[in-house]
């Protein structure tokens, strides 16, 4: 399709200017249609009317003729104006040999019934009329019961203007509806052109470097500021994570400078001060000992950005969290036993949740070992697993030291360690590693006093169409 | 055992050949996936061990063609990555173990040994040595005629030492495959898990069956 030149370019590739297109052939199709209509119903009604009015006149004439014979009639023609002249009535009386005695009309063949007949030039009423064109009137013929003709006529004439009128109407309709389509729709393209470049602006300015810019919102919560809320979330959420990385990568580098550090240290003491064989082992034997624990925390770092990244949750199955709550009851009884603790468990059987079996184990046993590793000698440990129509609900209970309200939050963070435990060996990223695992899982972790100790709370999804 | 290393960082190469080498074993090299596909299906190896990234083929895609054309011998995985997932592919690709690097020597050559023991005979029930007996079908122990109650994952400890009676198991093999573990406890699961073990198996008897491999791991052996 070309494109009028007078169409400004950039409305006419919008998808709203193609939309108002639409609306507008749509529109004219029933502005015809709807005029159609109309048309034919006037045309109709307007024809049944002229054969009323021609009857009625007929009955009058009829009535005429029976109350004073041929010449009632003839009077009565003439006084109804069936004289020569400009008229819309007109009338034909005929004797039985054909002779014309009254009437305004040339003499004809008596034909009775529903009939056209031209109009005598000199009595047409349309001075417009084209020269040997001729107009035609509707008539209606009849045999009188003494043999004489009556032919009662009117002109068509205020019918066809009628017509005329009703389609000169349509046509400026239609080039109104033109005229509108064409500017509400430049008007809605630009401005929603306006709304679209205000996006566009906004993520240019993101793309050129200053990443707290948003788009702002009308606030009135139609569709674009639907989609520019959201778009400013994604931001936030995308902001958020790049200030976790930045976090994260200065953590790294201050949380393992110091182990390698220590390593080096140890390595230089030995190569300086080391005499035996043995006491070179010695020093071997530890600075593996440091590099396997580094080697753990990149693992775990690893692990945590694996998780984080959410892939895992296409290999999510049915998980018997009972027989994995079982399972870490069975293993760390005897270890919490062999630290002078006890571990109690109370699990309710046939739970299942949608998820990563192993991952669910890792983070029930991180739970459990924290409250091992954290809780002194006598510390009672419960986990519970229960089945809520809601969701499972599971939970780590201790009776330990707990963790202080204002730190609750911090512990999820990446090597944070209360300073309470800052001597026991561990990588501060046990509780990292549990808040990834419950995100991917859609796990709420709520830490709370369980006076004393502490309480974890697990809440799980309830299972449903994954 | 005739070992067929493919691995195309040539450091780790020759630290692992050598090491296997020391423990007895035939190691011979390739860097080349592809070169590597080719001289498996010609010679007859007793184990493969295979790095998961590799010039020409890699190692999974490597291990899935020789499957498919019907070539079983036992392939060990080495990666770098601490993927969650590359476990679980390496495994379904047709590999029987799977090791991240870095590792130690120990841990290797433990793995190896235990992949190139045949497993024990489906239709075997009932595990020996020297006196002392599990039936896997009755779930039941006993060390010279005595019945000894051991708790569930005791009994899974014992069946997988006993599976490699002989050989060293690592702290690493029995997290994987008697827990389940794919990760790294911080406290003394196996240890507390083992003494337990020994308490009920060896305590009151003579000798003592499970031996602890220093720094490597333990191992259970039948009485001279």
């Amino acid at each position: 399709m070309a494109i009028p030149s007078w169409l400004p370019s950039r409305s006419w590739r919008t998808y709203s200017f193609r939309i108002t297109l639409l609306y507008f052939a749509l529109l004219g199709a029933s502005v015809l249609i709807l005029f159609g209509v109309i048309y034919w119903v006037t045309a109709d009604f307007m024809r049944n009317q002229l054969r009323a009015a021609i009857k009625a006149d007929e009955f009058y004439l009829t009535d005429a003729f029976a109350v004073g014979g041929v010449d009632g009639l003839a009077a009565e023609i003439a006084r109804r104006g069936g004289t020569p002249g400009r008229t819309p009535n007109y009338y034909l009386l005929e004797d039985p040999t054909g002779k014309r005695i009254a009437g305004n009309l040339e003499p004809r063949a008596a034909v009775t019934g529903w009939q056209e007949v031209p109009i005598p030039p000199h009595l047409d009423s349309d001075e417009v009329a084209a020269p040997g064109e001729v107009d035609v009137l509707l008539a209606r013929g009849r045999m009188l019961s003494n043999g004489w003709f009556l032919l009662v006529g009117q002109n068509e004439d205020r019918f066809a203007d009628f017509q005329d009128q009703i389609v000169r109407i349509a046509g400026w309709s239609l080039a109104g509806v033109f005229v509108l389509a064409v500017l509400g729709g430049r008007a809605i393209s630009a401005s929603m052109l306006r709304r679209v470049a205000a996006i566009t602006d906004a993520s240019s300015e993101i793309m050129r470097g200053n990443l707290g810019r948003r788009i702002a919102l009308r606030g009135t919560g139609d569709e674009f500021d639907h989609l520019s809320a959201n778009l400013n979330e994604m931001l936030d959420r995308i902001q958020m994570l790049m200030d976790g990385l930045k976090q994260v990568s200065n953590d790294i580098a201050h949380d393992l400078r110091t182990p390698l550090s220590h390593l080096r240290q140890r390595l230089e003491d030995a190569r300086d001060k080391a005499t035996s064989a043995a006491e070179y082992r010695g020093a071997v034997e530890t600075a593996i000992g440091a590099t396997d624990e580094i080697l753990a925390t990149f693992g775990a770092l690893l692990r945590i950005a694996q998780i984080e990244s959410g892939t895992r949750r296409a290999a999510f199955a049915p998980v018997d969290l009972s027989a994995v709550a079982r399972m870490i009851a069975e293993t760390y009884g005897p270890v919490a036993e062999d630290r002078g603790q006890h571990l109690t468990s109370r699990i309710a059987e046939g739970v299942t949740v949608n998820g990563d079996r192993q991952l669910l184990t890792q983070l029930l046993a991180n739970l459990v070992e924290n409250a091992v590793r954290h809780s002194p000698a006598k510390t009672t440990i419960s986990l519970a697993l229960d089945d809520r129509p809601d969701g499972a609900l599971m939970s780590v209970r201790d009776d330990g030291p707990g963790i202080p309200a204002d730190e609750r939050r911090k512990v999820f963070r990446r090597f944070y360690r209360l300073d309470a435990s800052r001597t026991t060996p561990g990588s501060g990223l046990g509780l990292s590693l549990v808040a990834a695992i419950a995100d991917l899982h859609r796990i709420a972790v709520e830490l709370a006093n369980a006076e004393p100790g502490l309480l974890v709370t697990l809440r799980f999804p309830r299972m449903g169409p994954p | 055992m005739r070992i067929l290393l493919i691995e195309d960082d040539s450091a780790t190469a020759d630290y692992v050949a050598a090491g296997l080498s020391e423990r007895g074993h035939r190691v011979e090299q390739v860097g080349d996936g592809r070169a590597a596909l080719e001289q498996a299906k010609g010679e007859a190896y007793d184990l493969l061990i295979v790095d998961r990234m590799l010039p020409g083929l890699d190692g999974v895609s490597l291990v899935r063609r020789l499957r498919a054309e019907g070539i079983a011998t036992p392939a060990l995985f080495l990666s770098t990555l601490a993927g969650l997932d590359d476990r679980v592919t390496g495994l379904e690709a047709g590999g029987d173990d799977y090791l991240v690097k870095p590792f130690a020597l120990a841990e290797l050559a433990a793995r190896v040994s235990a992949l190139g023991r045949r497993p024990a005979l489906a239709a075997e029930t009932v595990l020996r040595i020297g006196d002392l007996e599990l039936d896997l079908v009755r779930r039941s122990v006993t060390r010279g005629g005595r019945p000894i109650g051991l708790q569930a994952r005791e009994f899974r400890l014992l069946e997988y030492l006993m599976r490699h009676a002989g050989d060293v198991v690592t702290r690493g093999m029995l997290l994987e495959n008697v827990w389940d573990f794919h990760f790294d406890p911080q406290t003394t699961v196996v240890e507390t898990h083992m003494s337990r073990l020994r308490a009920k198996i060896d305590r009151n008897f003579d000798p003592a069956l499970i031996q602890t491999v220093r720094g490597h791991g333990y191992s259970i052996v039948a009485p001279v």
